[in-house]
């Protein structure tokens, strides 16, 4: 028992040998805390915007304009509205951070009355794309719903007009001006039902919590086992053998240590989140920190070095976050991929941390197989050196040296055969790429701009009626809309499954009560809290109250006797007559300088696909990046010292090796967005250079050893504070700033179009590289 | 005399620690000198001197001017790469023309008897075999002043057969081959010896 003992301490203290295992544990804490401000919600829905403020410039003044902008302050998705009497800058308040600045244009209510509409101006702050797009979409449909019911009396008023029907006509206009305004505010009550339908990804805490703990499970198993093959190789197990004991004592004292180790973050998470989580879920991680280690263990066992084993369990932590529904919720992967999700026991872990039986389940027998596999294999475990392969026996040529000519160094060869060194091997190289490009197709589906440009609505039809059709063909002609025509059922299980962002459910007796002015059964179920459920309300409503309008002037119309029942074509005539000469009541406008939106919240602004390659390639650049602090590389950095312009050629190598490993990665990125131009492609160079930079520097540091234990967790910190997950700006100018430390905030703002970006990665290059070569130079002792 | 390196009063410190001078001694073409001495004498250091690794605090060094190829006490080679490639690699290094690399590449091969084994990652050769390898990618390219570091440390019989021989070949081909070692068993093929002891040339 004494031994077993101290070959636990000897793990513990083997992992906190390395300096960067301190990283491991700390870490976790403040992934946690980058990752709870909009993680979960904004990765279950396109984005997420929180309460925010616009100005608005009332030049009218009046009565009707105050309380127009008093009834504003009532909707939930505005912080504060500012009202100004006097035009200003609008500069200076988006600076102040408000998303908008209207201007009610003097007799705005006056001419509206007289339906001589006199158009609301918004500039909208470029800085604040989020916040602009959902203020957009809101007057948009309240804007469409006052002119649909201006129309329309307008058309009830000229028939009247042409069929000898006398009206008042001031009468006419009070009516109808007042009627507008209260048409247009009651959109927010038009669905007898508007409910988010749960998920486990609703929240964000919970989301942030899964996340974090299921990169613990796998992560900390992963840098206890790290040290295994060098173990094996020293000849560790026949030591163990002579004293008794044998490899299971070995692996279950790390078991034991990585347990000890596992528990401490764990408990730290666990506490700083402060959520009361059922029991298996806790069952479910420690299922999974056991599959790991199985797994890992099976890695390292059967791999001659630690920095090769650490780079396979990268990739499939990686693969395993993806795929299994960690990165972004199983709802959003695409239809082959959520298949393929049951193989990844992360997706059983997270359904097992909401509680489902079947998850822990699932994860328990595919911890078991995997430990009994592991265990199986240890019995004849690789030892470096030991694996012997026939080689190839080659004749050769006898002295050469005579007519041999040598030149200058061929640093093209160097650079290739260092990349080979850093994954290990030309196999493993391939492996990387594959699992890059396995990667990046999932991102591509997840973020397709095209798909992400609309929302998608599931619609039931169940009344079957003339007006329901109407009302969805309404909504299909509608800009940013796509229906999905199913039936009840089917439309939930597409909204679970994330084919649809929300679902219109029409019930029976829908046209009844619509003509009849009763509550209409009609249900909005949206998949989560987000801008894509409120926009989406916003536009199915806004369509409702328009046809609305049409249908009640025809109501009245054959209620007073102007028409008949059949005649209804003589209004739609008018109305078309109206439409063709309406004035808009709101034009938009933007400061130049910021991103371009489409006219829906769904622009490609949200599609975070350069985010998700900058993910990537971080976290491998880091992993590989180990090799620069190793032994060998020291060994070869002497060797080349005596070569002229040796430490120079050896510096720029590292360096150029990185960056080739780099570009690799962003070659598969980009086959999937071949319509990148100049400056992207320009901004994705200088983000490798600007990362191979970064990794020098941690080289030089000593947790450089370690690199590629921290990658994945560095990797989802920097990428989450850089905006690769969410639009920043929705969380305010703070975390807009920060992102501009991490590279990955760099490599989105360039690709937005910032040259400040590019400059700050060309700088950060120069300076990393400057600081390598001065700081290795003649600075080790012989 | 045909002089490759000349090293004149130099002095080493790391920190406050003194270890290695004030020295002076020349290393002359087509010579084997052995250095020896115990653990701490300066003999590292004064290799690396020579091979203008580090530079030294005071004192000159003073070359010919031809290549000069160093072989570290550790094993400049990397682990997961086969023996070809890591010597492709040194081949790029010492700027081998690429028509020529190929050959030049099995004939060190055939030379430190590893031809057989070349395609093997490094990792998995064995202790002697590393050291062949480590030695024939200093070989590559024709050098006149081949500094070694112990470069038999943990080889068996036949290997320290073998890397001898090839410092003897080096030598034959007009190279100033300068090693250093523990064994009085190997330092027999010199031609000079040079004892270190405290950073000071004690016997010559």
């Amino acid at each position: 028992m004494r031994s077993f003992f101290a070959c636990v301490m000897k793990d513990v203290r083997l992992f906190f040998s390395r300096k960067a295992a301190v990283l491991v544990l700390v870490l976790p804490i403040l992934l946690l805390a980058v990752l709870i401000p909009g993680f979960g919600e904004t990765t279950s829905a396109r984005t997420y915007v929180r309460p925010f403020s616009f100005v608005i410039c009332d030049l009218d003044d009046s009565v009707m304009s105050r309380s127009l902008i008093n009834q504003l302050r009532d909707f939930e998705l505005f912080d504060q509205i500012a009202s100004v009497r006097e035009p200003g800058d609008s500069s200076e308040w988006f600076d102040r951070g408000y998303a908008a600045y209207a201007t009610i244009p003097k007799g705005f209510f006056y001419a509206m009355y007289d339906m001589e509409n006199l158009p609301v101006t918004i500039e909208l702050n470029p800085g604040m794309p989020a916040e602009s797009a959902i203020l957009e979409t809101v007057f948009r449909s309240v804007t469409d719903i006052v002119s649909a019911e201006q129309q329309a009396r307008l058309a009830e008023f000229r028939l009247r007009s042409a069929e000898g029907f006398e009206t008042d006509i001031n009468e006419f206009y009070y009516e109808s001006a007042n009627y507008e305004l209260q048409r247009a505010l009651s959109r927010r009550n038009v669905f007898s039902d508007f409910r988010l339908v749960e998920d486990y990804t609703e929240n964000s805490l919970k989301a942030a919590y899964a996340t974090v703990t299921a990169m613990l499970c796998m992560l900390i198993p992963l840098c206890v086992l790290r040290g295994l093959p060098e173990e094996l190789s020293l000849g560790i197990v026949d030591r163990l053998k002579c004293s008794g004991k044998g490899i299971y004592t070995l692996i279950i004292s790390k078991y034991i240590a990585a347990l000890i180790l596992f528990a401490l973050p764990f408990a730290a998470v666990s506490a700083a989140v402060r959520i009361r989580m059922p029991l298996t879920s806790y069952l479910s991680a420690i299922m999974l920190f056991t599959l790991s280690f199985s797994l890992f263990g099976a890695i390292s066992i059967s791999t001659p070095d630690s920095s090769r084993a650490q780079l396979t369990g990268n990739m499939l932590v990686i693969l395993s976050l993806l795929f299994g529904g960690a990165l972004y919720p199983y709802q959003m992967l695409p239809g082959i991929a959520q298949k393929t999700a049951y193989a990844f026991p992360v997706f059983h872990y997270l359904r097992g941390m909401n509680g489902a039986d079947a998850g822990i389940w699932i994860l328990s027998a595919e911890a078991a197989v995997l430990t009994a596999f592991f265990l199986y294999i240890c019995r004849n475990p690789l030892k470096a050196g030991s694996r012997q392969k026939a080689g190839r026996t080659s004749a050769g040529e006898k002295n050469a040296g005579a007519s041999l000519k040598s030149g200058r160094s061929d640093i093209l060869s160097m650079t290739w055969h260092k990349t080979l060194a850093m994954t290990g091997n030309r196999k493993m190289l391939i492996l990387m790429l594959a699992v890059c490009l396995l990667c990046y197709s999932a991102a591509d589906r997840i973020l397709d701009e095209k798909a992400s440009s609309e929302i998608v609505v599931a619609v039931a039809d169940e009344d079957g009626s003339e007006i329901s059709e109407e009302y969805i063909g309404a909504l299909a002609k509608a800009d940013g809309v796509t229906v999905l025509r199913t039936g009840r059922k089917d439309a939930m299980q597409s909204l679970e499954r994330g084919k649809a962002e929300s679902v219109l459910l029409i019930g029976e007796g829908f046209e009844k009560a619509f003509l009849s002015d009763e509550a209409l059964p009609i249900e909005y179920r949206s998949a989560s809290a987000g801008v894509a459920s409120d926009a989406g309300r916003e536009i199915c409503a806004g369509l409702l109250l328009s046809l609305q309008s049409g249908y009640d002037a025809i109501s009245r119309l054959v209620s007073e006797g102007v028409i008949a029942e059949t005649e209804k074509e003589l209004f739609f005539d008018h109305l078309e007559e109206v439409a063709a000469d309406a004035r808009p009541i709101v034009v938009f406008s933007r400061a130049s300088g910021g991103p371009s939106l489409e006219q829906t919240v769904f622009g490609r602004i949200y599609a975070r696909y350069s985010g998700f390659a900058a993910l990537i390639i971080f976290l491998f650049m880091l992993s590989l990046s180990v090799l620069l602090s190793g032994l060998p590389a020291r060994a070869v950095r002497k060797a080349m010292g005596a070569v002229p312009r040796g430490y120079a050629l050896f510096v720029l190598t590292d360096h150029l090796a990185l960056v080739l490993a780099g570009l690799m990665m962003a070659a598969a990125a980009v086959l999937f967005r071949t319509r990148l131009n100049a400056r992207e492609l320009l901004a994705y160079f200088l983000y490798i250079n600007c990362v191979s930079g970064i990794c020098l520097l941690i080289s030089l540091t000593r947790a450089g050893g370690g690199s590629d234990m921290t990658a994945a967790f560095l990797a989802m910190v920097t990428s989450t504070v850089g905006g690769c997950f969410f639009d920043l700006s929705a969380l305010g100018r703070f975390y807009s700033i920060l992102s501009y430390f991490t590279p990955q905030g760099l490599l989105i703002g360039a690709v937005s179009g910032s040259g400040f970006c590019l400059a700050v990665m060309a700088a950060v290059t120069a300076v990393c590289f400057a600081v390598y070569y001065a700081s290795g130079k003649h600075g080790e002792r012989a | 005399m045909d002089i490759v390196c000349k090293l004149n009063e130099i002095e080493k410190k790391y920190g406050s620690e003194h270890v290695l001078g004030p020295v002076s001694v020349c290393f002359e073409r087509g010579t084997v000198t052995g250095i020896y001495g115990s653990n701490g004498a300066g003999k590292s250091t004064l290799l690396s001197i020579a091979a203008g690794i580090i530079p030294p605090d005071s004192g000159s060094r003073w070359t010919s001017g031809g290549r000069i190829c160093y072989v570290p006490q550790e094993l400049a080679l990397y682990p997961s790469l086969s023996g070809r490639d890591n010597l492709a690699f040194w081949a790029g290094v010492y700027g081998l023309e690429r028509k020529l690399r190929k050959s030049r590449i099995e004939s060190v091969l055939e030379l430190v008897e590893l031809s057989d084994k070349a395609d093997r990652p490094v990792e998995t050769l064995s202790g002697g075999m590393k050291r062949r390898l480590n030695i024939a990618a200093a070989l590559l390219a024709p050098s006149e002043f081949l500094l070694m570091d112990e470069p038999t440390a943990g080889c068996d019989a036949h290997s320290i057969d073998v890397i001898l021989s090839t410092i003897a070949h080096a030598a034959d081909n007009f190279c100033s081959v300068v090693f250093v070692s523990h064994s009085s068993d190997e330092l027999r093929i010199c031609s000079r010896m040079i004892r270190l002891e405290n950073g000071l040339i004690v016997q010559e």
